[in-house]
């Protein structure tokens, strides 16, 4: 156990661990949304990060970047990026408006219990990772670095880099335009209130299904955009990435309060530091046993999470 | 119009199977049931190429992965069908049987039935361990801390060493010979038995319990939590043992499994597991015991039965579960018996 | 005796006498009885009577079998395998002139533990099969060996590193990838060399990784070791790993582990001002085109071992062959699962046709294969302790030459 690290290298991980925990607050987002206004746990959310990733590459691909080792200029850069940000949004958030279709909404018209819907989900992600399986050969996949990642500026130990910075800049503007959505568009005060009371919402004229459409799609570009900013920082994937990720990102959700938009966020962060410092500590290998006892901790003690209102009750 | 939280389908096994049953006189029940589980008996000598599983060995696969399966879905099935409670890291207890055995088969020589035993019990230790502070929260909170946990107990196993690490353990000793049956590593059929014998002792045992105060206890508290402590149920309690009993059936069938693969690693018990068994419970028919148990037996068949599939057939499979669940949510062998439905204004009764 | 007309729906019944109530009765049960009798006929002839027509030898080509992961998070390296397997089969039986022909098999196990076993059953039960190469990893092998090793099935694995592998397979168990006894102190060395060294270690957790890693740690000097830490496979965040390599002030570092994770920290390390220049030393693991591509120009410089010499440098047109058949460059392991192809293949041209005589003859000759000469030892170990070391020099692998 070294905690002189923690002294030496704080600046460093901190910064490390809010750009990890970017990436996950806006998967987290995904998961949140769905949970908030249907209590359901969208296990092929992770999928549908996955797909952005891949199309992201494809976007390279289909630019002729491929296995570029010299990064592009700053104005090139931005086009480009700009453009993959897009087409991954645009990809996993009508993959994830299809999903809502396809394996959701007819048992939410049956009214089915939760768990058949869970189910429904799992079947759907294991059908998507193996779909990618076979379409990508199993292999790991390389994105083009195109931004070159020499430090800026430093701050103490952390070395900024534009590729950190892009990914913070972007993540927190696409943040606070999903704060914006949420608080200040139509659809977005329907999914405040089917997620508080759905009979209700549909009583005073919501469109329960367009809401829920709506809040897939939101989740999915979310999850695009992660997609983009992940192959940005990480610049490779492979078809089981998803995987991973969304346990960290669920985590995070869950950690924050379930359900809770500003929860996700603050529990995104929290993990992503967590995870961090508890490598550097006792060593990567203890990283998620620390992430899960800290979340049963919590949730023992605060079930709704670290900032959670309470959507339903959370204790017998 | 009412609204039914059920809808059942016009065609299902259940009703048609339990409309059947209450025509037959107590004579008849009798040949059914012995000439059922003669059946199931001598299943591994009915190998065949159109229901037998021909790449991989047929007796081998109802050992596991539809022998296991069926044991730990009656198990989770008490927890999550039967109670309500939702448990997604069900394999911590298979793996604390599975390396309970394991460590006292080989470090000190225990036979296999005390571990079988020890193991049970080690299992329902940490269900009460996990489930006191636990149980305390209800739904989807509590599914994370089950979650948390299952992977907890795996990671452990992989960085400790005296679970033998990422290696795992090897040399795991196999059960004694009974009355003369060997329990051979080529041979899975006595393990098959095996689990045969305990999954008929369990559902009878479990058939025992959901008839008296347990059972009803239980669906009081799946149905309606506070209704239920408001009549005087102990909540708290029932939900520790419906999550202990589960544990300890999960721990159970871990040890014979170790016993029959002679060497386990810590990713034989990953979240996988879990969401396998979980899918099993909801597949089947959730408490509804027979579904269950069918339902487990198809979904450990299926994987192995479409090996021809070879590249695709995890494809089909998730397909056959989003298919599944979308036609029949309440699984197979659902388990209420189809509601009469009526139209208020006319009184004729509403087909759905 | 009185008759009476029922009526069932549309149709007139025949009219039926009283006595025929009871004849009723006696016919539904004659019907039962004929229903049930033909029932058990019907699965009778369905379910027991094809168990019973099963030959007893083999009646059909020999069999090679190759145990690994085609499908499932482990493909990629599986599929790198079975090529390999697949190159040799088809070019022996091109060439096999008067020898019996071997046909290739295959099982996919998805590298899972839980699944080896039932499909190493069926295979042993199939008495047309000769031989097994794989399994592809350490957990899913040893769950299969003590099936193998009851049928006497003879088995070479290309790539299962497990230091207990030997004695659960007994003498049917052999392996072609050296044992970390071998590589092991090759690598300390390698990594004690450099001039100042201070050795930071990682290891991925697998079997091969953290096996390797704890040799190294044992050989190399304590004074030149500053530190070490674990990862698990898949992992993508570096970064604390990268931050504890700076702190620890050390100029190499030593990854016991395979290429995918290696490109990823390699990458981490490159682009981390402090750890810029850090010499990489990695095993055989990550001996792979594929690192390269992954890492790009991170990957320069990179030292890695491995006990033997790569398809395209000791067969150019074989490894040209390979590209042309499966459109892809050779994978990590396919140099090692298509020689011990080989060797199931000599000992079927030496005349050898069942599983005991092949065994024998795997025990006791040696084969030259390309790029390395298989032997076994008592153990299944091999007993040629060769250690070969590679540098990534121009993107390309270069070969620098063996370590005694």
């Amino acid at each position: 156990m070294d905690f002189s690290i923690v002294v030496s290298e704080f600046a460093s991980l901190f910064l490390d661990g809010i750009v990890v925990g970017a990436i996950y607050a806006l998967v987290a987002l995904g998961y949140t949304l769905v949970y908030g206004v249907l209590r359901l746990i969208n296990f092929a959310h992770s999928e549908i990060f996955m797909l952005g990733t891949f199309a992201s590459l494809g976007v390279t691909m289909l630019l002729g970047y491929t296995g570029f080792e010299e990064p592009i200029g700053i104005g090139l850069f931005l086009l480009t990026f700009i453009l993959i940000t897009v087409v991954a949004a645009v990809a996993s958030g009508s993959a994830a408006m299809l999903l809502e279709v396809v394996a959701y909404r007819r048992l939410r018209r049956k009214g089915a219990n939760r768990l058949s819907s869970l189910i429904s989900a799992i079947g759907a992600s294991f059908f998507l990772v193996e779909l990618f399986r076979l379409l990508t050969d199993s292999k790991d996949w390389d994105f083009p670095r195109l931004l070159d990642k020499n430090s800026l500026f430093e701050i103490s130990s952390a070395y900024f880099t534009a590729d950190k910075l892009v990914v913070l800049i972007g993540a927190f503007g696409l943040m606070f335009a999903l704060d914006r959505i949420i608080q200040g568009t139509r659809l977005g005060r329907g999914i405040r209130a089917v997620s508080q009371d759905e009979k209700t919402a549909v009583l005073m004229g919501v469109d329960v299904d367009k809401v829920i459409a709506f809040t897939f799609l939101l989740g999915g570009v979310l999850a695009g955009v992660a997609s983009a900013f992940y192959m940005l920082f990480y610049e490779a994937t492979k078809f089981n990435v998803g995987f991973l990720l969304g346990i960290s990102a669920f985590t995070a959700a869950v950690l924050g309060g379930i359900g809770n938009i500003r929860g996700a966020l603050a529990g995104s962060f929290a993990l992503g530091l967590i995870q961090q410092f508890s490598s550097a500590i006792l060593g990567y290998n203890w990283r998620d046993v620390v992430t899960f006892l800290i979340l049963v901790l919590v949730l023992l003690f605060k079930p709704t999470g670290l900032f959670g209102e309470a959507l339903q009750r959370a204790r017998v | 119009m009412s609204i039914s939280k059920v809808s059942m389908p016009k065609f299902n096994l259940r009703d048609k199977f339990g409309d059947w049953w209450e025509g037959t006189s107590r004579n008849q029940r009798i040949v059914f049931r012995v000439a059922l589980i003669g059946f199931f008996y001598i299943l591994p000598f009915l190998d065949n190429p159109v229901f037998g599983t021909t790449e991989s060995d047929f007796s081998s696969v109802l050992f596991y992965p539809m022998g296991m399966y069926v044991l730990m879905a009656i198990g989770l099935n008490i927890v999550v069908g039967k109670s309500g409670i939702l448990d997604l890291g069900y394999v911590a207890f298979f793996a604390i049987g599975a390396y309970t055995h394991a460590i006292l088969g080989i470090s000190f020589g225990f036979n296999f039935w005390v571990n079988v035993v020890l193991g049970m019990a080690f299992a329902m230790l940490a269900g009460v361990l996990l489930g006191l502070p636990a149980l305390r929260l209800r739904g989807d909170y509590l599914a994370i801390i089950t979650l948390g946990f299952g992977e907890i107990v795996r990671i452990v196993a992989i960085n400790v060493n005296f679970t033998g690490g990422a290696a795992g353990l090897a040399g795991i000793p196999a059960p004694p010979n009974f009355f003369g049956v060997e329990f051979l590593v080529d041979d899975p059929r006595p393990f098959y038995w095996l689990v045969l014998t305990l999954s008929l002792l369990t559902i009878w045992a479990y058939m025992r319990l959901t008839k008296r105060r347990p059972g009803r206890a239980w669906e009081a508290i799946r149905e309606d939590e506070d209704v239920a402590e408001f009549m005087g149920i102990a909540t708290t309690k029932y939900k520790l043992w419906a999550f202990v009993l589960g544990g300890a059936i999960g721990g159970g069938a871990g040890a014979v499994y170790a016993s029959q693969v002679t060497s386990i690693v810590p990713e034989l018990f990953d979240l996988n597991v879990s969401i396998m068994i979980l899918a099993c419970v909801v597949f089947g028919g959730m408490g509804n015991i027979w579904g269950v148990a069918f339902g487990a037996a198809l979904l450990g068949y299926f994987p192995e039965k479409l090996r021809f599939l070879s590249d695709t057939r995890i494809l089909f499979f998730g397909l056959l579960m989003v298919v599944m669940m979308n036609i029949r949510p309440d699984g197979i062998i659902p388990r209420k018996k189809r509601e009469k439905v009526y139209d208020k204004n006319t009184g004729k009764e509403v087909l759905r | 005796m009185y008759s009476r007309r029922t009526q069932i729906g549309r149709f007139n019944s025949l009219p039926i006498c009283a006595l025929g109530k009871k004849k009723e009765e006696v016919m539904s049960l004659v019907k039962r009885t004929i229903g049930v009798a033909a029932s058990v006929a019907v699965a009778f002839a369905t379910f027991v009577a094809p168990a019973q027509a099963a030959p007893a030898g083999c009646d059909g080509d020999l069999k090679l079998v190759f145990q690994g992961a085609l499908t499932g998070p482990a493909a990629q390296t599986g599929i790198g395998e079975y090529n390999g397997f697949k190159l040799a089969v088809l070019q022996y039986n091109e060439k096999r002139g008067s020898s019996p022909k071997v046909e290739p098999g295959f099982i996919d196990t998805q590298a899972d533990p839980a699944q080896s076993p039932a499909l190493a059953l069926a295979t042993v039960n199939d008495k047309c099969v000769i031989g097994v190469v794989g399994g592809m990893y350490s957990g899913e092998t040893r769950a299969a060996l003590p099936i193998y090793l009851k049928a006497a099935v003879p088995v070479i694995s290309p790539s299962a590193t497990n230091a207990t592998l030997p004695t659960v397979g007994g003498d049917v168990f052999h392996r072609v990838v050296a044992n970390d006894d071998v590589q092991g102190p090759a690598l300390a060395k390698l990594a004690g060399k450099q001039p100042n060294a201070k050795v930071f270690i990682v290891d991925d957790q697998t079997t091969y990784g953290k096996d390797l890693a704890t040799i190294v740690k044992k050989k190399l000097a304590k004074t030149k070791q500053v530190g070490s830490d674990s990862v698990t496979e898949g992992t993508t965040n570096f970064s604390s790993v990268v931050a504890k390599v700076k702190k620890s002030g050390a100029n190499t570092v030593f990854y016991g582990g395979y290429y995918p994770e290696a490109s990823k920290f390699v990458k981490a390390l490159r682009s981390n001002a402090a750890t810029k220049n850090v010499k990489f030393i990695a095993g055989d693991g990550v001996l792979d085109n594929e690192y390269i591509k992954l890492a790009k120009k991170n990957a320069e410089g990179t030292s890695m071992t491995a006990p033997y010499i790569p398809m395209e440098r000791a067969n150019k047109a074989l490894a040209a062959i390979y590209k042309k058949e499966f459109g892809v460059a050779p994978a990590v392991y396919t140099l090692e699962t298509y020689n011990a192809a080989g060797f199931f293949l000599a000992a079927v041209k030496a005349g050898k046709t069942n599983r005991l005589a092949i065994l024998d003859y795997i025990n006791k000759t040696s084969y030259k294969g390309v790029g390395q000469t298989l032997k076994f030892d008592a153990k299944g170990e091999p007993a040629i302790k060769v250690m070969n070391e590679f540098i990534v020099k121009k993107g390309k692998i270069e070969y620098v030459g063996a370590i005694k």
